[in-house]
């Protein structure tokens, strides 16, 4: 054995080398198998592809043939029944007299319109007089087929989609040579306009009307006659697919294709594969592609397309089913799996919770080793940070009164801008279960002054809220209104709604918007004013919220002043500090391209829009605020109210755990300035009213009580700090509360709105009433935070409407309607 | 060994450890040629089948 070995190991001996040639002919042998086995795999495919395909135009041919019978058994009934041959008579009659419009008086309405043709070759040998003829009239006009030959292949066309000249060619009724020989005679394809006069979609005045908005605003003349509604989307399809030598999608679509396009392609071309013939690809796309895109779209599924025009809610529909997966990842998983260090998937991580185990830890040591002494250094170090944060709020809010720290435009500024240049604007709208608040909101969105064929209002509704679907369906709304139906899933979110919404947006601009939202009718032109006077990097704009049921009871009163002292001086102070804004939770507009940039929401964040409006910061992008007001409703019960802000503060406390997850990486992408911006707006407003009631507490057991161990917790100038903050804070508080709403009283007078009343202003004097409730939310948020940190706290709206009705009624309290919502700021 | 390995870059344990391998991959994918063979043919055979109905169905509604 061991002389074998020696032999076999010996240096430079021929064991070796035939070692080696032998390892080598195996690998060969190896992968010649692996050759063969992909051979045989790519063999069988072939061969199983192609009998695939004989089965699946076998199977159509029999679909195909059993529509047929059975079309054609009915107009074989109905032409016994009408005298077929001498109503076809008379229509060829019909057609030879001059200016004959309507020869298939008894063909259904929807297919009137043969809805495209092939390519017109030698189009020029056409009639003079302009007047388009239709294929079918033609066709019939030149005894190429039976009208029931062509009212079959126009009642498949209606059902199936397709183009009727193709249709007639496949089922043997026509040759190619023929229908090319009739296309010819055709005159050649005219203006969309004058196409839709000529089939008596719209008259003259109305195509006249709607081409006066056209010079006035731009846009495209067939949105401009949806928005104005003078036609249907159906028929306006028609006959853009008509003339663009294109067919249109029909009423039955078998959504089957094996394949898809990929989801940015299909995006940017507006296409979406739908089935799958035996020899072509059908596609919907939103607007006729050109021979170049066709072409990529066919190389890549590796057989020729046949373009169907979709309505814009066909295609959402489509694309709904096509890229479920891709809208599910962008919605909810996007951010997650790009940022996750800013997501808030994970609220606490596990380097958090070990230092905030090492500090609780060293509180219990030093409580166990020196009570009184630990509890003074805490209390020292809350005074030290109550103080820093009044100071600093303080100031912010005197930044926020100066002049400039909003954006203001003049009536005549608004009225001279050029409506040709404003771009397409994106109006997001989530709502969950406020039905009843639907028709206030279409009537909002009417009266902005905005052209509304640049509007795409996006209202998005979830699953299971069959209420609102149903609503908005039997709404019949103008052609800029996309109803999304968002598909249930967790997190069952405002902001993964957004998202949702956010994928297929038109818009260059993109703003939110709340179902109950009143904005200012002039908002959306003083935003694309303020975008277009601000450097690149200003990619969001706030709208200032205000409520437009302040006086209907105490409550309310209070909350206008928190939003008149926030939207009107705190947040405009920010931006002329230029430290990070927590946006509002709506009519914040974005730069729709920055949006997606930064993976837009974040789901799993219940304050996604205060989140946002830091990220924005973070990426090295500035917020301004515009002098324009949207009018929400104030919540006008306690517990509605507490639920809403304890979602609110959970939020913030939420954001500031997933920022402050690496605080020294954050303080220098900050900056400090920003650092210490985002502990005062984002830390202290959690904080304050958490650590209020400990106070209020002790200053009641000291004045009540006496009790002897307070004293000694303020020791020297720690007790001139408490007592400062104790008279001067809290008069600053209440004193910003009053400047705000007075501001906002004074604005409205200027602008002779009469909305708000001085008689508001001596309400503010009660607000430290308003900060004990804003201590039992901030408690329950921090449970919430521990125990249910992506739950959605439910604000109902329509409170107002609910309380007019009982009004009206003589009644008192609420009405039985109540709509729960996720909506809110 | 050590020092023979590294001056001739041969590990015989190696060697055998991979000539066993390559030996088992090598009938590994024998086997799989076979059973994809076998599935090929049974799926050829189920769309034949298929097929045939169909055209039977065509030529009866003819």
């Amino acid at each position: 054995m061991g002389a074998r070995r020696r032999r076999k190991y010996a240096l430079f001996g021929w064991n070796i080398r035939a070692c080696h040639a032998r390892l080598a002919r195996k690998r060969e042998r190896i992968a010649e198998l692996h050759a063969a086995l992909e051979a045989v795999r790519q063999d069988y495919a072939r061969k199983i592809d192609v009998l695939n395909a004989e089965i699946e135009l076998l199977t159509r041919q029999i679909a195909e043939d059993s529509a047929r019978k059975e079309l054609t058994a009915s107009s074989v009934f109905f032409a016994a029944e009408s005298h077929a041959a001498e109503a076809a008579a008379a229509r060829a009659a019909a057609l030879e007299a001059p200016g004959a419009e309507k020869p298939h008086a008894d063909l259904p309405p929807a297919a009137q319109n043969p809805a495209a043709e092939p390519p017109a070759a030698g189009a020029g040998a056409g009639p003079t007089d302009g007047t388009r003829r239709r294929l079918g009239d033609l066709l019939l006009e030149m005894k190429l087929v039976t009208p029931d030959q062509l009212q079959l292949a126009m009642e498949y066309q209606a059902k199936f989609g397709g183009r009727l000249g193709d249709l007639l060619v496949e089922w043997g009724f026509i040759t190619e040579q023929q229908l090319k020989e009739c296309v010819a005679r055709q005159a050649p394809k005219g203006r969309l306009g004058d196409l839709l006069v000529q089939e008596k979609l719209i008259t003259e005045e109305q195509l006249q009307q709607a081409l006066s908005f056209q010079r006035k605003s731009g846009g495209l003349l067939g949105d401009i006659l949806l928005a104005l509604r003078m036609v249907e989307p159906d028929d306006l399809y028609r006959i853009i697919a008509s003339q663009n030598n294109i067919g249109r999608i029909g009423r039955e679509i078998s959504f089957d294709s094996d394949m898809k396009l990929p989801e940015q392609l299909a995006r940017e071309l507006e296409a979406v594969v739908v089935h799958r013939y035996s020899n072509r690809y059908l596609v919907a796309v939103g607007s006729p592609l050109g021979p170049e895109q066709e072409a990529k779209i066919a190389e890549l599924l590796g057989m020729p397309i046949e373009q169907v025009l979709a309505t814009k809610e066909e295609l959402e529909q489509f694309w709904a089913k096509q890229y479920n997966e891709e809208m599910m990842y962008e919605s909810v998983r996007r951010l997650a799996e790009r940022q996750p260090e800013n997501s808030a998937r994970t609220t606490i991580t596990r380097r958090q919770y070990r230092t905030i185990t090492v500090l609780g830890l060293l509180f219990a040591f030093g409580l166990v080793r020196d009570h009184f002494t630990t509890l003074m250094v805490l209390n020292i170090s809350i005074q030290i940070f109550y103080f820093l944060m009044t100071v600093f709020k303080f100031f912010i809010i005197m930044f926020g009164s100066q002049r400039g720290s909003q954006f203001r435009f003049t009536p005549e500024e608004i009225a001279a801008i050029d409506e040709r240049d404003l771009p397409v604007y994106t109006l997001l709208v989530p709502m969950y279960k406020e039905s009843n608040v639907i028709p206030r909101l279409i009537e909002n969105i009417e009266s902005l002054d905005y052209p509304k064929s640049k509007l795409d209002v996006r209202l998005l509704i979830e699953q299971d809220d069959v209420e609102a679907i149903e609503l908005l369906r039997s709404m019949k709304l103008p052609g800029y209104y996309t109803v999304l139906v968002v598909p249930d899933s967790l997190p069952k979110t405002k902001p993964k709604a957004c998202n949702y919404g956010l994928i297929r947006a038109k818009g260059e601009y993109v703003v939110i918007y709340d179902a109950e939202d009143r904005p200012d009718p002039d908002q959306l032109k003083k935003v694309y004013l303020t975008f277009r006077a601000l450097p690149e990097q200003y990619v969001c704009v706030q709208a200032k919220l205000n409520y437009f049921n302040s006086d209907q009871n105490l409550l309310t009163r209070w909350f206008t002043h928190e939003y008149s002292m926030w939207f009107e001086l705190l947040l405009p102070g920010i931006m002329k500090l230029d430290v990070p804004i927590p946006l509002g939770g709506t009519s914040n507009h974005f730069k729709t391209s920055v949006l997606r940039a930064v993976d837009a929401w974040d789901p799993y964040n219940v304050t996604e829009d205060a989140d946002l409006g830091i990220r924005l910061y973070k990426h090295g992008y500035k917020t301004a605020i515009v002098d324009s007001r949207t009018w929400e409703e104030a919540n006008s019960k306690v517990g509605n109210w507490i639920r809403q802000r304890s979602r609110w503060i959970k939020g913030y406390m939420q954001t500031w755990l997933v920022h402050m997850r690496r605080p020294f990486k954050f303080y220098r992408e900050l900056g400090w300035k920003g650092f210490w911006g985002f502990q005062v707006m984002v830390l202290a407003t959690p904080m304050l009213p958490l650590l209020n009631p400990f106070y209020w507490v002790l200053l009641v057991l000291w004045y009540g009580w006496h009790m002897e161990f307070i004293p000694p917790l303020f020791p020297g100038v720690i007790y001139y700090l408490a007592a400062f903050e104790f008279l001067i804070g809290n008069f600053l508080f209440v004193y910003s509360h009053v400047a705000g709403v007075y501001w906002v009283i004074r604005d409205l007078e200027l602008k002779k709105d009469p909305r708000f009343s001085y008689g508001l202003v001596k309400y503010a004097l009660l607000t430290p009433i308003y900060w004990v409730l804003m201590s039992i939310a901030a408690m329950k948020a921090a449970w919430q935070l521990m125990t249910r940190p992506f739950y959605w706290e439910k604000t109902i709206h329509g409170l107002d409407a609910a309380a007019n009705e009982a009004d009206e009624s003589g009644e008192s309290g609420l009405t039985d309607h109540p709509a729960d919502s996720r909506a809110g700021t | 060994m050590r020092i023979r390995k590294s001056l001739i870059g041969y590990d015989p344990a190696s060697v055998s450890r991979e000539l066993r391998l390559l030996d088992f991959q090598a009938e590994f994918l024998e086997q799989l040629i076979q059973k994809e063979h076998q599935k090929g043919s049974r799926q050829i055979r189920e769309l034949e089948a298929r097929l045939m109905e169909l055209k039977a169905a065509i030529k009866g509604r003819a």
